[in-house]
């Protein structure tokens, strides 16, 4: 199960993994004798059932909503709502957000490491 | 009065005993649950949840092998939400299964191989991380890959509970599980005895004996070697179960064929080894009961069994007899006795023995185990090997004609014969040794306290105004009573046969393998046996004493029973072994 929600997470899964995940699932619990077996498979079993949209969007469109997943994250810089204070270019660990001063930034997608630093140290709420 | 239960399984009513399981009671409705980690009476522990079905009213599936049968169950065994869980269980198990079927000696007498034919797995599911073993190929006698290993325990049980010996057990947990010795050492280095009951259990290729198919191949090529071949009594009845015979079919002459075909320059009969052993044997027991000799007096036939007592009854030793095992004391006989006969150089000479043991594998290699440099015997194959080179030799076993074992020591005794099941080394012994004790021939030699399954078997004997006890024991879990018993001072015996494995030879570690379902069903040991009584039974000579080999050896080389010579060849000495040998650090 971990290996195919790695994958799923990964941006390397398909909706026939999702399908795959879901049987396993639903059988380790069915066909354990412990109680450990028969309850490890919830935390799957209730987020696919609430959040089988987010499995989805993971397998086809290779998007992680809430960019946990570092993979597949991608964490962008608004323009229209950025006023170049340049904020997120100070806080930024790995100084992948370039532009000049007063200009509008952009991340450098091959430096960023999806830290999530500049979305909290945006006033303007600009990055997501 | 016992008591009955009634239970609906796939829509038909059984009346069962009360106690039994669903899985038998389906069995007797004619329903055929899959099963793999279950090994009747043996291993019924419900682990790889194969045999799963479904119980109206019950919460999540039932393990049928160990559920009993309740009144007014309503058993289902092929739902489709059954069929899909039992489908992804076996997904399961041979996604961490190291598939490679083709070259397995397993191949076609694999139970997890069958079970994924049977629910037609045409791909595997869940491929993913693996785990990793290294193959411990170390000792003379097994192999191991545990790559292979599906965790059913089989020979967990067999080895704890069947044989009391508990060399393997799981350690770890979780994906790292896996079956091991004490500290992850080399089964050659640990209180393993080589019995092979282990390989018997296992359903996959995880386990099996160390092959010595080449090394027999290219002696045979080889035109200056003289390769000699020698098979145990109780080969004979199982061979013919590799080529879809029933079991206990004898298939002697059709054996001697088939080994001539594959040429190898004589084929002799191990059953005439055996009857040398039954003279040094019955000769060393008349000369401890009359002396001031060591009793009781412990046969020493199954290499296993002596392996068992060097490692955990090492001041013991002096019980066992002295003498080689009759394959040893055979290949003795070859390389001198025979050698010189016939002019031919014993360095040349090459002494195969066929055997239905994997112990005797490791006995052969015992550094002890040669005369004058030359080693009594140089490879030992396994029922099995031997019918794996029989196929790889192009020939059509079941069509084969018959034929005898080559003279001059082709002749063996109906005694011989019965070697290779348990009780039998004792009749033979016995009938030797009261006709000597009596000085007259007995008519009655057919001992029936010594025949049948149970584990432990004991007699009186009244020979010539003596009483002499005798006791039957296979199985090392029974061997250790006994030898405790001994320890204790309380033995009242003056004579024990000890086989390793539970049955005698008929059931070693290298006879042909039987899957769980034939082993339930069908008394394996007692078809091989009986077979083998047969044998004993249409035999003209049935004393090892009356054989004209044995008076033709003594005369002409051996003198007398114990003498010098004899003792030179055919007996040996035990060494008391550390039951573990681990390294340092």
């Amino acid at each position: 199960m971990l290996e195919i929600l790695e994958k799923l997470c990964n941006g390397e899964g398909t909706e026939y993994d999702i399908y795959r995940l879901e049987k396993l699932a639903i059988n380790i619990k069915k066909a354990s004798v412990c109680g450990l077996g028969q309850s490890a498979p919830n935390p799957v079993l209730s987020t696919l059932r609430y959040f089988r949209e987010e499995f989805k969007e993971h397998a086809i469109d290779k998007k992680c909503r809430t960019n946990e997943c570092k993979k597949i994250a991608k964490i962008e810089i608004d323009p229209e709502k950025c006023k170049g204070c340049s904020l997120c270019q100070k806080h930024c660990p790995v100084d992948a957000i370039e532009g000049e001063a007063r200009e509008t930034r952009v991340i450098n997608q091959e430096k960023c490491i999806k830290c999530g630093t500049c979305i909290a140290s945006c006033p303007f709420h600009a990055i997501q | 009065m016992e008591e009955f239960v009634t239970l609906t399984i796939d829509d038909q009513e059984v009346k069962v005993k009360k106690g039994t399981t669903i899985l038998e009671a389906a069995k007797q409705a004619g329903i055929d649950i899959p099963t793999l980690c279950f090994l009747k009476e043996i291993n019924e522990v419900g682990d790889c949840r194969m045999c799963i079905v479904e119980v109206e009213g019950r919460r999540g599936f039932a393990t049928s092998c160990i559920q009993k049968a309740e009144e007014g169950m309503i058993v289902h065994t092929h739902t489709p939400e059954v069929l899909e869980a039992r489908h992804i269980i076996l997904d399961l198990i041979l996604s961490n299964h190291k598939i490679e079927c083709l070259t397995c000696t397993r191949s076609g007498n694999c139970e997890l191989q069958k079970l994924a034919q049977k629910f037609n797995v045409q791909k595997i599911e869940f491929p993913g991380e693996m785990s990793k073993h290294t193959i411990d190929d170390k000792s003379p006698s097994i192999v191991r890959d545990f790559n292979k290993c599906i965790l059913c325990r089989r020979c967990i049980a067999t080895c704890k509970n069947v044989q009391e010996i508990g060399a393997i057990d799981c350690i770890e947990r979780g994906f790292e599980s896996c079956i091991s010795t004490t500290y992850d050492n080399s089964l050659n280095d640990v209180d393993c005895t080589f019995c092979g009951q282990c390989i018997e259990a296992c359903p996959t290729g995880a386990l099996h004996e160390k092959e010595n198919i080449d090394d027999v191949w290219t002696k045979l090529k080889d035109p200056d070697t003289y390769v000699v071949v020698q098979t145990a009594p109780a080969v004979r009845v199982a061979l013919g179960e590799e080529f879809d015979m029933p079991i206990g079919t004898n298939v002697k002459g059709k054996m001697v064929t088939a080994l001539k075909r594959m040429g190898f320059d004589k084929v002799f009969d191990t059953n005439t080894g055996a009857d040398l052993t039954i003279m040094e044997e019955a000769n060393e027991f008349i000369e401890r009961v009359q002396g001031e000799g060591v009793l009781p007096m412990i046969t020493s036939c199954s290499p296993g069994w002596v392996r068992f007592a060097e490692k955990n009854y090492g001041d013991l030793l002096s019980h066992l007899s002295s003498c080689k095992s009759p394959h040893q004391m055979f290949g003795a006989v070859i390389k001198s006795y025979f050698a010189e006969k016939y002019g031919i150089d014993r360095n040349k000479i090459c002494t195969v023995s066929v055997m239905p043991c994997i112990a005797k594998k490791y006995e052969c290699s015992r550094e002890e185990m040669e005369v004058d440099g030359a080693r009594d015997v140089d490879y030992v194959i396994t029922t099995r090997e031997l019918s794996r080179m029989i196929k790889q030799a192009n020939i059509d076993f079941n069509q084969l004609e018959d034929n005898e074992f080559d003279n001059p020591m082709g002749e063996a005794s109906g005694a011989g014969a019965i070697f290779g099941t348990t009780g039998g080394v004792m009749e033979a012994a016995i009938r030797t040794a009261v006709d000597t004790l009596e000085n007259k021939k007995i008519e009655a030699i057919e001992y029936q306290e010594v025949r049948g399954e149970k584990g432990i078997k004991e007699a009186t004997l009244n020979v010539a105004g003596t009483e002499i006890k005798i006791a039957v024991v296979s199985g090392l879990a029974n061997a250790k009573k006994m030898m405790e018993q001994i320890k204790e001072g309380k033995s009242p015996y003056h004579f024990i046969e000890i086989m390793a494995c539970p049955g005698g030879c008929v059931m070693g570690g290298g006879q042909p393998i039987k899957d769980a379902k034939t082993r339930a069903s069908v008394d394996v040991r007692k078809l091989r046996a009986d077979s083998l009584y047969a044998i004993d039974e249409k035999s003209v000579i049935r004393k090892s004493h009356e054989n004209p080999v044995m008076k033709q050896l003594y005369d002409e080389f051996f003198e007398k029973p114990g003498s010098h010579m004899a003792h030179k060849y055919l007996h040996t000495k035990y060494w008391e072994k550390p039951k573990y040998e681990l390294e340092e650090g």
